[in-house]
């Protein structure tokens, strides 16, 4: 028998750990432009509770469709005389709070519900999920209008709408990552030691999950941009006299031949915001799911 | 007919496998044997050119006579198949699930033949009854999930040797399957290499298995190989203290054609585990490992032959440096 | 084969009803009463019992139900309480614009996106596949109304190459009928066809990383070899059932589409429903566009059953 008892040499490691700066450029640029793109609208939105360059809804009549650059009014005016400026600004703020209320709420309630159907027993888990699977193929538009048709346009209106849009989607992704934690050897242990579901569900459970809800969280928010622009636009949303990109957008219509060029600055805003957010969760993605990476051949 | 020197591929800065010098003789059978991470499914995916995209490959990889790496994507396309054939391991993930039996057996013969229609479908017949399936015309339809992982990885050789190659490379062919059928795979791969003058690059883990199918064997190590040579010399005489380890951690090494008493068993009792890319120690990689390491061992040593067919690279070999 | 289409259609009907409950209830008890939505609060009481009673709304709520859904079947929906049109009869004559451009949609943005996936799921790591890659990055930010309203700027105001809006119906001149339906197609496309070229994409590179594209390629298979025989192939199962979830997207978009440029659709027509506080139309409206929907996932459902061979013969095997 060899001699087991003697001291076995210690691996001279050759591996060292990278430094901090190296492993900052090694971020994926998706993170960095993303994260670019949505602290600006965060910004902008935040600033504009405490300052725009004119007061909201401040009309200059003496200077209606002003074109941009002109004395005062960095990129114009509307048809009303509204600094475009101003306008985006107070549209940022309006999407922000709707997207922030939407997301957040959804979130919580998808992935209870997720959670939960995750958790349920096994006979129940497919009805369960394909009822959410029907939730997903309806387009949040039309439950959008159905509660406007009642309750009346305006922001708590289309928030609604984003929640209950929202909900199934956030449910039917945390449900297949929650299954497969939930049959590891580890997590069943617990059951041994007597913990109950729902203990497992938030202690185990969700912090594996945390990463993926966190992607979900931001590719969420920039489709609740997005519809809560469509809405606006299609006078379901918002009302005036608050301020919202969609609303702006249709006010441009009307004025393709007198002011071409304003239908670009609602337009662009509503674009970079969503881009700059589905970019964040792109990165965010890269970043914490150590799997994603690698696409070469097996 | 299969000449690897100076093979080195890096993965990441690291350096996966460090091979200075191995050799197939056409006709014969290698075994390339090493544990997990031992790098000896990278030496056979760089011999295929199917390495991932990050690796860094240099050296050469002579195959009669012509070094694969050189070699764009289209010529590699050729020799693959055409001259070398693959089997891997998992047979159900390594047949696509959506494409019926013949189609992929036939695959190969489609690529680098003339041959069409009705002489195609004859051919993947006889195919599918030189590895002794049952009823090959029934099966022409089929598709893999309907098949037994012993059935599926026939199926694979049978695709594999499609058009005739000279080598057969197979890695873990028989890893994924129940012993029982094991045994039948392994003669199988044995009668095919004789009967149609093929060589066979057999890569495994077991040396047990090695020693029925094989008559020459390369052992592998942190990406280097640590001894070669003919199976019988290294398996009654092995120098290397990693082969010498294997084999004391398989008692009972039979030397007849009894395969029951070959039943693989995992390589245990070899103190400390296989280190992490990167982590090897430097010199001899497996001396933070072997009980009679010594200062010397930081260098790494040099190739000794104790005899022609016999190859090692061990300051302090087992049978003291003689056959 | 017969239990997997047994099942879809159960869970089409099962979800239609609930859908159509879930309707049904959200419009009566959400906020206040549907009268008193329509005609404001301070209308005379006698239009109030006057519309109750033209809208049947004296009746126990599970009659009204019933009443609703029999009238689905027969084709009485009722009538607009405030244009005074046939609710079902209005809803035929304008589906013809919606499904032109629905399908208008379909065409082009799923060979499309097919395409446009697979090329750049095979140059990955190329900057080809990257720039796609890109394109269709912010092709999903930006909203269909926008992509209309530049499309009419440029192309209709602009160039005058196409007209701004309008509708001509295909039988009547199938030119003209189709050079209406260009800018709003292709409004309508944009976002679907980057969603849907992104998940070609991310399934693409999935396949090609599975073992049997390592076989195909060790048997003599070039890289795009493989991909375009075997990928295309095995990617396109759970591709379809990702396509039936556009089909909602789809219909969203075409709501949009239809206001920007005025296409006489029922888009348009549950829009100006809401606005005018119609809940009896929008409650009809929104059912039968939700059965659509589900309907056409059905469809796919049973479509996505004859096309894997391993559902095709679990059944078989299991019998």
């Amino acid at each position: 028998m060899p001699d087991q008892s003697k001291e076995l040499t210690q691996d001279t490691s050759i591996a060292t750990k990278p430094s901090l700066g190296k492993r900052l450029r090694r971020l994926p640029i998706t993170l960095y432009l993303g994260g670019a793109l949505v602290t600006t609208f965060v910004a902008v939105a935040m600033i504009s509770f405490v300052w725009t360059p004119y007061p909201p809804n401040k009309l200059n009549l003496t200077n209606r469709l002003a074109s941009p650059g002109t004395a005062g009014f960095f990129l114009g005016t509307d048809r009303a005389g509204r600094d475009v400026v101003t306008e985006l600004m107070l549209g940022a703020r309006n999407s922000l709070y709707v997207s922030v209320v939407s997301t957040v709420v959804a979130m919580f309630l998808g992935s209870i519900i997720g959670l939960s159907i995750a958790g349920s027993r096994r006979v129940l888990q497919g009805p369960f999920t394909r009822l959410v699977d029907a939730g997903l193929a309806l387009p949040g538009i039309l439950t959008a209008l159905v509660l406007a048709a009642k309750l009346g346009p305006g922001n708590t209106t289309a928030t609604l709408a984003i929640i209950t849009w929202q909900v199934p989607v956030a449910a039917r992704v945390t449900i297949g990552p929650a299954r497969q934690i939930l049959a590891l050897d580890y997590v069943e242990a617990a059951y041994g030691y007597g913990r109950t579901k729902a203990y497992v569900l938030r202690r185990h459970v969700l912090p594996n999950i945390s990463p993926l809800l966190i992607v979900l969280g931001s590719v969420m928010f920039a489709a609740a941009i997005l519809i809560e622009a469509a809405l606006a636009f299609l006078s379901v949303g918002v009302q005036p006299p608050t301020s919202s990109w969609g609303r702006f957008l249709n006010e441009t219509q009307s004025l393709l031949e007198a002011a071409p060029y304003l239908m670009f600055f609602p337009g662009v805003a509503i674009v970079l915001t969503a881009l700059g957010f589905n970019l964040l969760g792109d990165g965010l993605r890269t970043v914490l799911d150590p799997q994603q990476a690698r696409t070469g051949v097996a | 007919m299969l000449n690897l020197r100076n093979l080195r591929v890096t993965i990441d800065d690291y350096e996966i496998i460090n091979i200075d010098e191995l050799t197939l003789q056409a006709g014969s059978r290698l075994g390339l044997v090493g544990e997990s991470g031992s790098g000896k499914t990278m030496t056979a995916k760089a011999i295929a050119g199917l390495l991932p995209n990050e690796a860094k490959v240099s050296g050469e990889v002579n195959f009669d006579g012509q070094n694969l790496l050189t070699l764009g994507d289209r010529e590699l396309a050729k020799v693959r198949g055409k001259r070398i054939g693959f089997v891997f391991q998992d047979p159900a993930r390594s047949l696509n699930p959506m494409m019926r039996i013949s189609k992929q057996v036939s695959e190969a013969i489609r690529i680098h033949t003339d041959l069409k229609g009705k002489a195609v479908t004859a051919k993947v017949t006889d195919l599918l009854r030189q590895v002794q399936l049952p009823e090959p015309e029934t099966l022409l339809r089929r598709y893999p999930h309907q098949l037994s992982g012993g059935q599926q990885q026939r199926v694979m050789i049978a695709a594999a040797i499609a058009a005739d190659p000279d080598l057969l490379i197979a890695d873990e062919p028989t890893t994924a399957l129940d012993v029982t059928v094991q045994e039948e795979i392994l003669r199988l791969l044995i009668s095919l290499s004789e009967q149609r003058k093929m060589s066979l690059l057999f890569v495994s883990h077991d040396l047990g298995v090695v020693r029925f199918v094989c008559n020459q064997v390369a052992v592998i190590y942190g990406g280097n190989i640590v001894e070669a040579g003919d199976i019988d010399s290294i398996i009654n005489r092995p120098q290397h203290r990693y082969t010498a380890a294997l084999l004391a951690a398989n008692p009972g090494m039979p030397k007849d054609d009894n395969f029951s008493a070959f039943i693989g068993r995992r390589l245990q009792t070899i103190t400390g585990s296989v280190p992490a890319v990167g982590r090897f120690p430097s010199g001899c990689r497996f001396r933070n490992r072997c009980q009679h390491a010594s200062d010397k061992c930081a260098t790494t040593p040099s190739v000794t032959a104790s005899s022609p067919e016999h190859r090692y690279l061990c300051w302090h070999p087992a049978q003291g440096g003689q056959s | 084969m017969l239990k997997h289409t047994l099942r879809s259609l159960f869970t089409l009907i099962f979800t239609a009803l609930v859908g159509s409950i879930a309707v049904f209830v959200l419009l009566r008890q959400l906020g206040g009463d549907i009268v008193t939505v329509f005609l404001g609060r301070d209308a005379a009481p006698i239009d109030v019992s006057y519309m109750r009673e033209k809208l049947g709304l004296n009746e126990p709520l599970v009659m009204q139900y019933l009443n609703w859904l029999g009238g689905i079947v027969t084709g009485d929906l009722g009538e607009s309480y405030g244009m005074g049109y046939d609710i079902f009869d209005e809803l035929v004559r304008r589906l013809g614009p919606t499904l032109m451009l629905t399908i208008g949609g379909l065409i082009v943005s799923i060979p499309l996106a097919l395409v446009l996936g697979t090329y750049s799921a095979i140059n990955a790591k190329k900057v080809r596949g990257s720039i796609v890659d890109i394109i269709t990055q912010v092709g999903i930010a930006v909203p269909a109304f926008w992509a209309g309203l530049l499309f009419v700027l440029f192309f209709a105001v602009r160039l005058g190459w196409l007209p701004t809006g309008g509708y001509i119906p295909f039988r009547e001149d199938p030119v003209k009928s189709i050079r209406l339906m260009i800018l709003p197609v292709c409004a309508l496309s944009l976002g679907v066809t980057s969603v849907f070229t992104r998940y070609v994409r991310t399934a693409m590179i999935d396949v090609m990383n599975e073992d049997f594209m390592r076989s195909a390629m060790a048997r003599g298979r070039s890289r795009r070899g493989a991909a375009l025989l075997h990928g295309v192939r095995n990617a396109s199962i759970p591709l379809v059932t990702v396509a039936a979830l556009q089909f909602g997207q789809l219909i969203a978009g075409a709501v949009v589409v239809e206001n920007v440029f005025v296409l006489p659709g029922i888009g348009r027509l549950i829009v100006t429903a809401t606005l005018g506080r119609e809940v009896v139309v929008v409650q009809s409206l929104a059912f039968v566009i939700m059965l659509i929907i589900l309907i056409l996932n059905f469809l796919v459902d049973i479509a996505y059953g004859f096309l894997d061979p391993r559902i095709r013969d679990k059944e078989a095997a299991n019998a």
